[in-house]
């Protein structure tokens, strides 16, 4: 009796029920390198909601006096050519980065998600006719619509004065800081991926057999979709959008740098380092501040996103 | 195949217009025509009466547009607004050849260097060589090319002074329109700006090039090869590699995008007469014309990359090509 207890014990040994969202974390836990971006993210996003708090100075300070200051106990990272602090001008870029990473991957999760979801689960022609519409989108060369977009509508702020919807939509950018179209912009340029990653999962798990199971028991189409469809699609949703992140970023810092970004004086990373580079030769360390904060936030989201893909990829289950 | 092939370009063409037509569409709706100022001062009304006339501004919109078309297709790009002396299609002729030439070279960069380093990497896996190779394309994927850019003058032009500070080395005419003679001028302007586009291309292909090579050579057809008796590297280069580039030409479609917003910001960093940088500069000077001509080609031309990408995607994975 005690002999074949022990030998069942060993046979199977016993496992804490877990849902497979902490294991997953688990998993996530051990991949240092993962955990230490993760920290290093949620500073980031600390100091994009507290830059008032945390910077020493105001962004758009300028004290022409300490033109190009090199850092010094009153400059921590110097000075740029108005003579703001660079060190208080970054910590207010978290902001612009942090906003653009959160909107961007949410309009493109929400709009990709639900259009893989819907297209997938009901297939036929439904599903035909937005994967056309998708194939004739991923053609267009989104960047440029991106760019053609931005330069109508500095334009039109330029010009003043527009009324009706382009309007309202001038407004509420300035009221961000020039940001909202660039924030459109990037949830344009990803949702496609997510939709297709999404659409692929929907068909593959559409005829297992909880989903029929839910089926036969009644659960509406919607109750199917979100609650059961749902979840097992967030996965790979999630991991490539973190991956998905750093592009955001540099694709906001790039149209700050080409001028079709954020109107100054907001400053973000892409701004502060155009500027910089102008003063390249005689004052280099104005671009040091900005290019490290960028690659290091570029990294970090790179090496979460590879920690996610090991942590969620169900062949290295235990 | 060729079924294949004609279902991409018929897929295209709707995009092409699209683009064509949101192009044309932005340079009407932006206020502030032409003709309105020189320098300060506005032109009387009877001279603009006529120069609108003169330029069929005052026709309804579809004819505007099928003209517009019509000229396209004939090369006709329409003046430039900044350069009041030349039209959009001369600024473009002289600068097309100099972003070609700057955009190939980081394209063999990233080819040429990505691609050998990713299979070295994977041949000798865990080796210090992996673990170099690893570090560097993580460090190359993260620097952006604007921070690479004025990293790299910083360092090699303005302490090290091996090379050049900026501006692009090749001299007119080009051969053929736009292979640059090669002189040694034209190779050390060059060495910078290229490594500022290309490195971080490099550095993804590498990463790619070795995560699908380790799996490849987990592969049964390769233990087969082994187990026939063949030397190791004919294993690699014979089978391994065909197989393991298939996502190194998925990922050549947004590669071609990526050079191309690349270029812009190397050559305004390097000021390098390229297309790049008169973009930036039309963007800023507000010359609509030469802004919407060059998005329009860039457009049609990462249009045209992706379909050659789609192409050769489907001719080395036969599975593709059935969907």
């Amino acid at each position: 009796m005690a002999t074949r207890e022990a030998a069942l014990r060993i046979a199977l040994p016993e496992r804490r029920a877990r849902s497979p969202w902490a294991m997953a974390f688990r998993q996530l836990r051990k991949n240092r390198l993962a955990m230490a971006s993760a920290i290093f993210i949620i500073l980031l996003a600390l100091s994009a909601i507290f830059a008032n708090y945390i910077a020493p100075y105001p962004y758009d300070k300028a004290n022409l006096r300490d033109y190009y200051a090199l850092p010094g106990k009153k400059y921590l990272a110097g000075a740029d050519f108005m003579g703001r602090d660079i060190l208080s001008r970054t910590i207010y870029g978290t902001r612009v980065s942090i906003s653009v990473a959160v909107v961007a991957a949410t309009v493109s999760l929400v709009v990709g998600i639900s259009y893989g979801l819907i297209s997938g689960y009901f297939g036929g022609r439904i599903d035909e006719l937005m994967m056309r519409v998708v194939d004739f989108l991923y053609g267009l060369p989104t960047l440029i619509v991106v760019i053609l977009m931005q330069v109508y509508f500095k334009a039109l702020a330029r010009r003043g004065g527009a009324t009706g919807l382009t309007g309202l939509f001038i407004n509420a950018n300035k009221a961000m800081g020039g940001l909202l179209f660039v924030f459109i912009a990037m949830g344009l340029v990803n949702w496609i991926t997510m939709a297709r990653i999404t659409r692929g999962q929907v068909l593959s798990y559409k005829e297992k057999e909880f989903i029929e199971a839910a089926r036969m028991v009644g659960a509406s189409t919607p109750r199917i979709i979100f609650r059961h469809l749902l979840p097992n699609v967030l996965g790979p949703c999630i991991v490539q959008e973190t991956l998905s992140i750093p592009g955001y970023i540099l694709t906001e810092a790039f149209l700050s740098f080409i001028g079709l970004g954020v109107d100054p004086p907001t400053p973000s990373w892409g701004i502060m380092i155009q500027e910089g580079y102008q003063g390249l030769r005689s004052y280099p360390h104005v671009i040091l501040t900005p290019s490290i904060a960028l690659t290091i936030t570029v990294l970090a989201f790179n090496f979460l996103g590879d920690g996610l893909r090991d942590a969620l990829d169900p062949r290295l289950y235990e | 195949m060729s079924r294949y092939i004609v279902r991409r370009i018929l897929a295209s063409i709707p995009v092409l217009l699209a683009l064509t037509f949101a192009v044309f569409a932005l340079m009407r709706a932006i206020p502030g025509g032409p003709f309105e100022f020189i320098g300060d001062k506005s032109l009387p009304p009877s001279v603009v009466k006529n120069l609108r006339a003169k330029y069929h501004l005052d026709d309804p919109l579809w004819k505007q547009f099928t003209d517009y078309v019509w000229d396209l297709l004939h090369g006709d790009f329409g003046p430039s607004y900044q350069y009041r002396n030349l039209t959009v299609n001369d600024i473009i002729g002289t600068s097309l050849p100099v972003s070609a030439q700057l955009g190939a070279m980081a394209l063999a960069l990233a080819l040429f260097i990505g691609i050998p380093a990713g299979v070295l990497a994977a041949l000798k896996q865990n080796s210090i060589v992996d673990y170099i190779a690893t570090f560097l394309a993580i460090i190359g994927v993260a620097i952006p090319s604007m921070v690479m850019g004025p990293l790299l003058i910083w360092i090699f032009a303005l302490k090290l002074k091996w090379f050049p500070v900026a501006l692009w080395g090749a001299e007119r005419p080009f051969i053929l329109g736009f292979i640059p003679k090669p002189t040694p001028k034209f190779f050390i302007h060059a060495v910078l700006p290229v490594t500022a586009l290309g490195a971080r291309l490099s550095a993804s292909i590498a990463r790619l090039t070795r995560a699908s090579l380790l799996q490849v050579i987990r592969e049964d057809y390769i233990r087969t090869a082994r187990a026939k008796g063949l030397a190791e590297w004919l294993v690699m280069v014979r089978h391994a590699l065909k197989n393991g580039l298939i996502p190194v030409v998925t990922i050549l479609g947004p590669m071609f995008a990526a050079i191309l917003t690349g270029t812009f910001i190397v050559e305004t960093i390097f000021g390098i007469p390229g297309m790049g940088k008169y973009f930036v500069t039309s963007i800023g000077n507000r010359d609509y014309p030469l802004i919407v001509g060059i998005t329009l080609i860039y457009g049609v031309f990462l249009v045209i990359a992706n379909l050659m990408v789609d192409i050769t995607y489907a001719w080395l994975d036969p599975r593709i090509r059935y969907q």
